[in-house]
């Protein structure tokens, strides 16, 4: 069963984003804003998809503190983890800044806050998995 | 006439015959002209005819053109006004004088007409550019405030649809406590918006803190 990382710092948002990945898409969800935890869950090669908030307020890597562009882009950026799809998730009102936001964190897509369509969000996240992860 | 930017110019000199030679030779360039003979009355005048650019006389009885300038650039309508100082003095130590008191400009009496058109005209270029400016800052402002708004209320309208989409489902499945628990996560995030719409409305003196990249939001939380 695919394993998908949901990187969130609002509670309730983090609660439902679960329940729906789990329910609707049927996939393993561990939700959390730890940046430790999010590398060592990175490392030990089980998640397979991750959906990136892009504004977190308390994730530290290594000390540093990092928003989830930077977080995307420091996964992108490492060999071992760069083959992982992100999906940033965005509740930016500005047209023009997610595709800045794209570029800049090397996510591989982004989906608008408000989700309103839940089945389409399901099948995107399908979509980068079907995707065979080492086309290169 | 092919003036392309007409405007308001208040002329400050006690001198009556003077003043209406610069009177006419302004007006004849294409913009409105008005007098005042004396500081008092060229501030009144300034306050309620709000001039693009002021000709200030350096000596007048009363209050002088130095106090006048200063009790002008420090009203909050009149800041932008663009003041030329008419002066006899070509001391540098009354330059700074003037220039100290918020002069932005000096003309050396007896005027060349030519140089004081010239003057004139630089002025107004002065005073577009500042409201291009104001212009420019309120879009900015404008841009930040829907960026805002977009953090903060797209947030809790995300876990309200989320919400929904489940309670859709436990109706499905009968299941009512389900139910119960996701209208209470409506609830909270209806609730957010409130709160945030009550901080918006309650605003006095915009602060802003960092969103992402570099890119400023309104700080909601700051009184």
């Amino acid at each position: 069963m695919a394993h998908i990382l949901v990187v969130e710092d609002d509670k309730l948002t983090a609660q439902l984003f679960e329940i729906i990945l789990k329910r609707k898409g049927g996939f393993d969800v561990t939700v959390t804003d730890d940046g430790e935890k999010i590398i060592e869950l990175l490392n030990s090669g089980k998640v397979d998809l991750i959906i990136m908030d892009v504004s977190l307020s308390g994730t530290f890597v290594n000390g540093v503190q990092v928003d989830g562009l930077k977080l995307s882009k420091m996964i992108k950026e490492n060999e071992a983890t760069s083959k992982i799809p992100i999906i940033l998730a965005t509740a930016h009102a500005m047209r023009g800044d997610a595709e800045r936001f794209l570029s800049e964190s090397k996510a591989d897509d982004y989906i608008s806050k408000p989700i309103t369509d839940h089945d389409s969000f399901i099948q995107k996240i399908k979509g980068y998995l079907n995707e065979p992860r080492d086309k290169g | 006439m092919n003036q392309e930017t007409k405007g308001k110019v208040l002329i400050v000199e006690d001198d009556i015959n003077y003043a209406e030679i610069l009177k006419r030779v302004i007006a004849k360039n294409g913009y409105e002209v008005s007098i005042a003979y004396d500081g008092n009355d060229g501030y009144d005048k300034s306050i309620e005819w709000k001039p693009d650019v002021m000709i200030v006389d350096w000596m007048m009885p009363g209050m002088n053109g130095v106090e006048l300038v200063k009790k002008i650039k420090e009203h909050p309508e009149m800041k932008f006004c663009y003041v030329i100082m008419l002066t006899a003095r070509v001391e540098t130590e009354d330059k700074i004088t003037g220039l100290e008191a918020g002069a932005d400009d000096f003309i050396t009496k007896p005027v060349d007409f030519g140089e004081l058109m010239a003057r004139i005209k630089v002025g107004f270029r002065m005073k577009n550019l500042q409201s291009e400016i104001a212009e420019l800052q309120h879009e900015v402002a404008l841009l930040e405030m829907a960026r805002t708004l977009g953090h903060e209320i797209n947030n809790p309208l995300n876990i309200i649809y989320l919400a929904l989409e489940l309670i859709n489902r436990s109706l499905k499945e009968n299941d009512i406590e389900k139910v119960k628990e996701n209208l209470n996560r409506i609830y909270q995030a209806s609730d957010r918006i409130k709160q945030i719409v009550h901080k918006l409305i309650s605003l006095k003196k915009p602060a802003f803190k960092n969103y992402v990249n570099g890119k400023p939001m309104l700080d909601l939380d700051k009184e």
